[in-house]
């Protein structure tokens, strides 16, 4: 426990996560800060180029392993398996409908990559270096979930292919081809084919920088969660807050095992719990506002946005990573 | 000067849905449209702003096409067929334009 508590207080007092509770702060007393649209999609590719080469430079170090195989298809039956367990709790707590709880459930088996960008910040301060390839490992996370949460709330997909059978093409596009996707995997690969060469021609781009800019864009996103928090009040009634708190812990104890058997180090095992906690509020929003538009996007939003990712980035992260260090020992 | 009679088709949708609408603008076949990002407004779930909102889910976008009384027929059904179930807001004006044959 005290070990947690450290780990929280170490990870709370650094200056990303600092910036985002003073943006969340500044947003929840009524101030009106916020980055321009293309400010913060620019800082968000530059997060995403940035972690995805430094997790390709490390793979080819590293190598292809098996336990890079091992994460891989552990990420994929997490995502695929969260939104069911999701689901179930959903349907048993609270009275959405079965297509509002097919909608929230993907979201918590996607992953948010800005949550898995601070806690690799996070882990790695505190002495974890974690596989170059989790990178991939979120990648392949972001699309199962969507495609399960169609499969439970299928009849109404059904019917929105009848009205519209180009319908998939758009969906498919926006599943795995979104940005995050394109530029996290691009910039893993070619990070992979020029290793430490690459990584001497643009350390000075994506190494130094990189914590500074993430204090800005974890302002900004500070500001955005505390408007998400605002929202929540208004639509969430007390379980479903409690479910946006509670069920990161219940994804990331769902991982743990899957990263002991795939053999993870420390800093793995807390990357890989991280990702099963996060609940994606970027791509999956998108790619349900095409497939169950009917859904609600004030439920889906105010609850992984304005609950789960404060959540995690204050809380949840230290305590995955104490969990990971007590079980690995590392 | 001589003008000639079109319509104009202006559809306000989200940004996800986007692609759909203006798949079914190819389809007719109309000779072009222009899109324009939405700033901010108002609608039945109170005030947005582009800046204030995090991902394309909830940006919306305006999408402005002239075209003649026979493609404005077509496209019509095929886009509320599309934009149905989302929100949004198609209108069809009346236009009058100075080269006709450009649509």
């Amino acid at each position: 426990m005290e070990a947690i508590l450290q780990l929280a207080a170490a990870n709370i007092l650094s200056p990303p996560v600092l910036f985002f509770i003073l943006g969340f702060a500044g947003s929840i007393a009524g101030s009106q800060l916020t980055l321009p649209e293309a400010v913060a999609k620019t800082l968000s590719i530059y997060l995403m180029l940035a972690i995805g080469f430094k997790g390709g430079v490390a793979l080819a170090a590293e190598g292809l392993t098996l336990a890079l195989m091992l994460a891989l298809l552990a990420g994929i039956i997490l995502s695929a398996l969260i939104p069911l367990v999701a689901f179930f709790i959903l349907q048993r707590i609270s009275k959405l409908p079965r297509i509002d709880a097919a909608a929230a459930a993907a979201h918590y088996g996607s992953i948010s990559i800005v949550t898995f960008v601070a806690a690799t910040q996070a882990v790695r301060s505190i002495g974890l270096e974690p596989e170059g390839f989790m990178v991939a490992v979120a990648a392949a996370m972001e699309t199962p979930a969507i495609l399960v949460a169609l499969f439970l709330a299928r009849s109404a997909a059904k019917q929105r292919k009848a009205a519209d059978p180009d319908a998939g093409e758009g969906l498919l596009q926006e599943v795995f081809l979104n940005s995050s996707v394109v530029v996290l995997m691009g910039a893993f690969v070619i990070g992979a084919v020029t290793g430490t060469e690459g990584m001497a021609a643009i350390e000075g781009f994506i190494v130094v920088p990189f914590t500074g800019v993430l204090c800005l864009f974890l302002l900004d996103m500070g500001a955005v969660a505390g408007r998400g928090m605002a929202q929540a009040r208004k639509v969430l009634d007390a379980r479903l807050v409690g479910f946006g708190l509670f069920m990161p812990f219940i994804g990331a104890a769902m991982a743990l095992p899957f990263a002991l058997i795939a053999g993870l180090s420390p800093g793995g095992v807390a990357l890989l719990m991280t990702l099963a906690a996060s609940a994606s509020y970027i791509a999956v929003p998108a790619a349900m506002r095409l497939a169950l538009p009917e859904a609600r996007p004030s439920i889906y939003l105010s609850l992984s946005l304005g609950v789960t990712f404060p959540m995690n980035l204050t809380i949840g992260i230290p305590a995955y990573a104490a969990v990971a260090r007590l079980v690995t020992g590392g | 000067m001589k003008t000639h009679a079109k319509k104009q088709m202006t559809v306000i949708c989200e940004v996800p849905v986007m692609h759909r609408i203006t798949r079914v603008l190819d389809k007719v076949p109309v000779t072009g449209y222009t899109i324009f990002p939405a700033l901010s407004g108002r609608g039945s779930e109170g005030t947005w702003d582009r800046d204030r909102i995090i991902g394309d889910a909830g940006r919306m976008v305006m999408i402005v096409s002239v075209m003649s009384v026979e493609q404005a027929d077509i496209a019509i059904d095929r886009i509320y067929e599309a934009l149905e179930p989302q929100m949004g807001i198609i209108t069809v004006a009346d236009v009058d334009v100075l080269r006709p044959e450009r649509f």
